[in-house]
């Protein structure tokens, strides 16, 4: 059993390799969302009045908003290409768990589209007016949240992933899917801005992304056997 | 099927045999009747069944960025058992189906049949009895046809398994060969 459980970590990591290897190849993709999140996020000093104490007021929302449809944008990558190509089909046909694959998937979606978002965030900040011990929780706020968009995420992209031009589709089941990480995340910041304690909302989406975590892989993998049904 | 044996099947366009093939592997729930490996149905113990399986549908399932060698490796690794030198045996593989020379292209600067070809190097290295194959010969050139054949003797002499759909004759063991004609039920 040992050495079954030994070859199913080697299928995971060989999942999340392979995808790493292949996001490496094609740089231009990586940089999509982190360019769309920072595009996004800038454009709002413009459009509203450049005011410091409305910038900080408004600002956690923005950045959290951002980051959930550049996360969106980078989602439908997850699974189509595979589904395209048949790779798919061998990984459904694994002897492994699928979940555990999924996972794997998953991983390197969230290294590869929502790590970026989370190391570029601090900058976002400043651009906000944000003071640093609101940036540092920021930073930490999408740390534990992003990780549950892209396993969310998953769940989209598997049930919608045998549908053409799925992209409004999958909005309209993930979004508020997402809510939550939302409240919490912007909650967190709001909090620090206000001298309050963050940490039950840190907490809260922490809670939040372990659920996801251990319920997302499966629904995924249902997701998608019955969308290459 | 028993051990040893290959079923062929034939039809017109559209009769359902890769809907066939797809149920057999699991891929697809059938809407009546049920399939069994050994004595267990393949959805109950899909695990086993799966360790089993080598499936080679329309899109053999490379991947476009990466070469022959990585995406087999791969896939390979999604296996239960995985050979020590699965370096040299992918190397090995690829030789053998004639894809050695591009081997660090990407596979999206492969034909069509180099990509087969690949795909049939997979389905080899997989080591398993049961053999699903859609259209093993589909963009194969005579050489690779001769190629294919000769991989399927050799698992058929092994006792393995070999279901496919092909609409081209292959040259296989007289005794060890049947046809399943789909058009024909229909009337």
């Amino acid at each position: 059993m040992a050495d079954h459980d030994l070859s199913m970590w080697s299928a995971m990591w060989s999942v999340i390799r392979r995808d790493l290897l292949i996001s490496f190849r094609e740089r231009g993709d990586i940089l999509q969302p982190v360019l769309f999140f920072i595009i996004v996020v800038s454009l709002f000093p413009l459009a509203v009045i450049p005011e410091p104490q409305l910038l900080r007021q408004a600002g956690p929302g923005i950045i959290w908003v951002a980051a959930l449809l550049a996360t969106l944008l980078a989602l439908d990558g997850m699974f189509r290409p595979d589904y395209e190509d048949g790779t798919l089909e061998q990984i459904i046909l694994s002897a492994h768990p699928l979940s555990m694959l999924v996972l794997g998937k998953v991983v390197a979606h969230w290294l590869v589209a929502g790590l970026p978002l989370v190391i570029i965030s601090p900058l976002l900040g400043l651009l906000m007016q944000l003071p640093v011990d609101a940036i540092v929780i920021l930073l930490l706020a999408l740390l534990l949240g992003t990780p549950a968009l892209s396993l969310l995420g998953a769940v989209g992209v598997g049930l919608t992933v045998g549908i053409r031009k799925s992209g409004v589709l999958l909005s309209l089941v993930i979004l508020p899917l997402y809510v939550p990480v939302l409240i919490f995340g912007s909650g967190a910041v709001h909090a620090t801005l206000s001298g309050l304690d963050p940490s039950p909302h840190l907490l809260l989406l922490a809670a939040f992304s372990l659920f996801s975590m251990a319920l997302c892989p499966l629904a995924g993998a249902s997701a998608l056997r019955i969308s290459v049904n | 099927m028993i051990s040893g044996q290959a079923l062929q099947i034939i039809g017109p366009n559209g009769c359902g045999k890769t809907s066939l093939l797809r149920i057999l592997s699991g891929l697809t729930l059938p809407a009546a009747g049920q399939v069994y490996w050994g004595e267990d149905l393949i959805h109950r113990s899909a695990g086993a069944f799966r360790a089993n399986l080598a499936y080679l549908g329309h899109r053999p399932g490379l991947k476009a960025d990466l070469d022959p060698a990585e995406n087999l490796k791969t896939l390979l690794n999604l296996g239960t058992t995985v050979a020590d030198d699965l370096e040299s045996e992918v190397k090995q593989g690829l030789d053998m189906l004639g894809i050695s020379a591009r081997q660090a292209m990407p596979c999206r600067q492969l034909s069509a049949g180099q990509k087969q070809r690949a795909g049939i190097a997979r389905v080899m290295l997989q080591k398993v009895p049961l053999w699903i194959l859609d259209e093993p010969a589909t963009s194969l050139d005579q050489n690779g046809i001769g190629l294919l054949c000769k991989i399927m003797h050799q698992h058929l002499a092994q006792n393995g398994i070999i279901v496919f759909v092909s609409h081209q004759d292959f040259d296989l063991p007289a005794g060890s060969h049947q046809t399943l004609d789909l058009g024909e039920s229909h009337g």
